[in-house]
């Protein structure tokens, strides 16, 4: 009898290591596909509202970590404004957040930011970092796409050559991009299609959590 | 403390950091580089010929706003524990055919006063990532004598990220003890 019992207390160990250890992502530390979209309340916009997570009604939600203050964000923003365009006419919502405490990274920096790279969505600022800390991001950019039952379907790249604006030019690490992996899991996600791949590596600068 | 402000400082005022886009430097074709070029495997090399110590590496590059802020403490603490058997490496990661990166690089690590190697990685930048398993920079590695990887301070985790209290903590166990806090 002993053994038996050892033997479930056992398997009991190993299956919660194994949930344990399969709970976040391939790289995030702290979300996984299949986890729900964190809830925020009433961030502050570079369009002076104030946003929740529960003002977000459409079929597919996407939000993307930015800094103002980052080459790869301004490397990307030409991209990120191009993709929200292209789906302006679909059920689709597109956030942009910063939690960042550095002051060119804070919200009037944001707003003038918004305002000189022509951003066509809603571009929010967390002081209290949680959005950032609940979603696991550690790169700016670094996006994440959520479905209807805001389950997340993507996170990481935008693409698979991120640029990065050094000097006033442009640079793509990998050429021009071929595999445009949030527009295709929004696209897939709209048509009810599964999403492949679903992580990528996201590449670009480090958020700055405060202790 | 006050010698490490003013380095901040005259560093921030001579890269413009907090405006990647300011990319002026004085470059003197002439000077020999501090920064040797090595691939994957060239690195493999360095590591190697470092075998014997505890190696700090510190993964760098110009567009990382918070490795040329944070540049100042490996300088610092490269001083303090030179002596004692730990040895100081840099490696910067920006893009080989980036000339004015680079040679903004070499007019940085001149002007930092960081009297340790340095060494520039000549691959891909994603693939240089994907190499040493990292999600960014700045990230610190901490190679034990053996050759083996002790620890790594990264910013990979929203909930577990580093300071430079971290890294002198993790150097003085190293010293008392061989192993730093939380080694796997």
């Amino acid at each position: 009898m002993r053994p038996t019992k050892h033997a479930v207390t056992l398997l009991g160990l190993l299956l919660l290591w194994l949930s344990a250890a399969t709970h976040s992502g391939a790289y995030n530390k702290v979300l996984n596909i299949g986890d729900t979209m964190p809830d925020f309340h009433q961030l502050p916009s570079t369009e002076d509202t104030r946003i929740s997570s529960s003002d977000l009604t459409e079929s597919v939600v996407v939000l993307v970590s930015l800094a103002n203050h980052c080459p790869w964000v301004k490397g990307m923003d030409a991209e990120l404004v191009a993709l929200v365009d292209s789906f302006k006419d679909a059920d689709v919502r597109i956030l942009g957040f910063g939690v960042n405490h550095r002051e060119d990274d804070r919200l009037p920096a944001m707003k003038e930011h918004a305002r000189h790279n022509g951003y066509n969505f809603s571009y929010v600022f967390d002081e209290s970092q949680q959005l950032g800390r609940q979603l696991g991001a550690t790169r700016t950019p670094e996006y994440f796409v959520f479905n209807r039952h805001r389950k997340l379907v993507y996170m990481g790249l935008l693409t698979n050559s991120p640029a990065m604006k050094r000097g006033g030019k442009i640079r793509h690490i990998n050429g021009e991009p071929s595999e445009f992996y949030v527009s295709d899991a929004i696209k897939n996600t709209l048509q009810g299609e599964p999403v492949d791949p679903q992580e990528t590596r996201a590449h670009g600068c480090t958020v700055k959590y405060e202790s | 403390m006050i010698i490490r402000w003013f380095l901040a400082a005259a560093l921030t005022a001579i890269l413009g950091c907090d405006s990647p886009d300011n990319t002026e430097t004085e470059v003197n074709p002439a000077s020999p580089k501090l920064m040797k070029v090595v691939d994957f495997g060239g690195w493999d090399s360095v590591r190697r010929e470092h075998q014997s110590q505890v190696l700090v590496v510190d993964i760098w590059a110009m567009w990382c706003v918070s490795c040329i802020e944070r540049f100042p403490e490996m300088v610092s603490l490269h001083q303090q524990f030179k002596d004692q058997g730990i040895t100081f490496v840099s490696l910067n990661v920006d893009p080989t055919d980036d000339n004015e990166a680079l040679a903004e690089a070499e007019t940085f690590l001149r002007q930092s006063g960081a009297a340790f190697e340095h060494y520039h990685l000549q691959e891909n930048m994603m693939a240089a990532f994907e190499h040493f398993n990292l999600l960014g920079i700045p990230a610190i590695i901490f190679y034990g004598r053996e050759g083996e990887e002790l620890l790594r301070l990264t910013g990979d985790d929203p909930n577990n990220q580093y300071d430079e209290a971290a890294i002198r903590r993790t150097l003085l166990r190293l010293l008392q003890s061989g192993q730093p806090e939380g080694a796997s």
